[in-house]
C-alpha cells in the first residue's frame, strides 16, 4: 500500500491495462497530486522498457529448430525413415550401371 | 492434417518458448530439452485442443508443467513456497531512494541480474507480462491459477525486483 492509501495492485493494473475507462480516468486525476504514484508509475515504466531486451536475450540455434520441426512434421514429410533404404540402394545401383555402359569405349571399326 | 496445422501455429512460437524456457532453467541444454518435451506433449494432445482458443497460452502452460515436474523444476518449487510468504516491502533499504532505483532500472544488465536472482514463480509471472505482454487473463491460463492471484502475485513480483535492484545499488554504495 502506498502512504497515499493507493493500492499497489490497482497502480500496476492501470498500467497494464487492466482496468476500466473510468478507474483509469479516477487514477489519472490522483496522479497530478500524488508525486509518490507518480514515482512508482514512472519506474514501472523505465522497468518495462528495459525489460524488453528481454525477449531476445536467449536465441535458439538452427539445428535445434530443425531438430523440432522433424520431430513434429508430418509423416509424409521425414527427411529419411530406414524403411527406405532397400530403395535407394536399388535406385544407386541401376545408377552405377546406367553409367558404366555409357563409359564403355566404342570401336569405330566395328561393324554394325 | 493435424500435424501440418499444429507445425503452421505452434512453430511460430518456437523462439518466444525457448527464452522463456532459457530464463526459467538458467541452462541452455536444460531448455532444449524442455522445449522439445513441451512440443512432443502438445503434439501428442493437440486433437483435444479446442480451436478457437488461446494456443499461445496452452504451449506456455505445457513448458510451465513440464519443468516444474524436472529436476530443476521440483528444487525451485520448494525454494518457491518459501519466499512467497516474505514480504518484499519490508526488505527495501531505506537508504536507497525511488529516484536510485528509477535510475538502476533503466540499466538493462543491472535488471537482468535481479531478474535472475528472483524465485522462478516471481520471475515467471514477471517475464509473461513483460516481455510476453500477456493480459492477466492469458497468466491466469498459464499459471493455472485465479485472477485475483495474478494481480497479487505481479505486485509481490515487482516489489520483489525493486529489492533486487535496491541491494544492488547498496552493495555499490558501501
Amino acid at each position: 500500500m502506498m502512504s497515499c492509501g493507493q493500492n499497489r495492485e490497482t497502480l500496476a493494473a492501470y498500467l497494464d491495462g487492466e482496468v476500466t475507462s473510468a478507474q483509469a480516468s479516477a487514477f489519472e486525476q490522483h496522479l497530478r497530486n500524488c508525486t509518490e504514484c507518480a514515482t512508482e508509475i514512472a519506474i514501472l515504466m523505465s522497468t518495462r522498457r528495459s525489460m524488453k531486451a528481454a525477449r531476445a536475450r536467449f536465441a535458439p540455434t538452427s539445428q535445434f529448430r530443425q531438430k523440432v520441426k522433424a520431430q513434429i512434421a508430418p509423416r509424409g514429410r521425414r527427411y529419411f525413415s530406414l524403411r527406405m533404404l532397400p530403395i535407394a540402394i536399388a535406385a544407386l545401383a541401376v545408377v552405377i550401371v546406367a553409367s558404366s555402359m555409357l563409359l564403355v569405349p566404342v570401336d569405330p571399326d566395328r561393324k554394325p | 492434417m493435424d500435424r501440418v496445422f499444429f507445425e503452421q501455429l505452434a512453430m511460430p512460437l518456437f523462439d518466444q518458448l525457448f527464452n522463456h524456457a532459457c530464463w526459467l532453467t538458467g541452462d541452455r541444454t536444460e531448455a532444449e530439452d524442455l522445449v522439445q518435451e513441451t512440443y512432443a506433449k502438445a503434439l501428442k494432445g493437440f486433437a483435444a485442443f479446442a480451436e478457437g482458443t488461446n494456443l499461445r497460452a496452452w504451449m506456455f502452460r505445457i513448458l510451465r508443467n513440464t519443468f516444474l515436474t524436472s529436476k530443476s523444476g521440483l528444487a525451485a518449487r520448494n525454494t518457491d513456497s518459501l519466499e512467497d510468504e516474505v514480504s518484499p516491502e519490508e526488505s527495501v533499504s531505506h537508504a536507497v531512494t525511488p529516484e536510485l532505483i528509477l535510475m538502476r532500472s533503466q540499466n538493462e544488465q543491472a535488471l537482468f541480474a535481479a531478474l535472475e536472482s528472483l524465485s522462478v514463480n516471481y520471475r515467471q509471472i514477471i517475464l509473461l507480462c513483460e516481455v510476453e505482454e500477456m493480459s492477466y487473463r492469458e497468466i491466469a491460463q498459464v499459471l493455472d491459477v485465479p485472477l485475483g492471484t495474478v494481480m497479487s502475485r505481479l505486485a509481490r513480483a515487482r516489489a520483489a525486483l525493486r529489492v533486487a535492484l535496491s541491494a544492488n545499488v547498496s552493495q555499490e554504495v558501501r
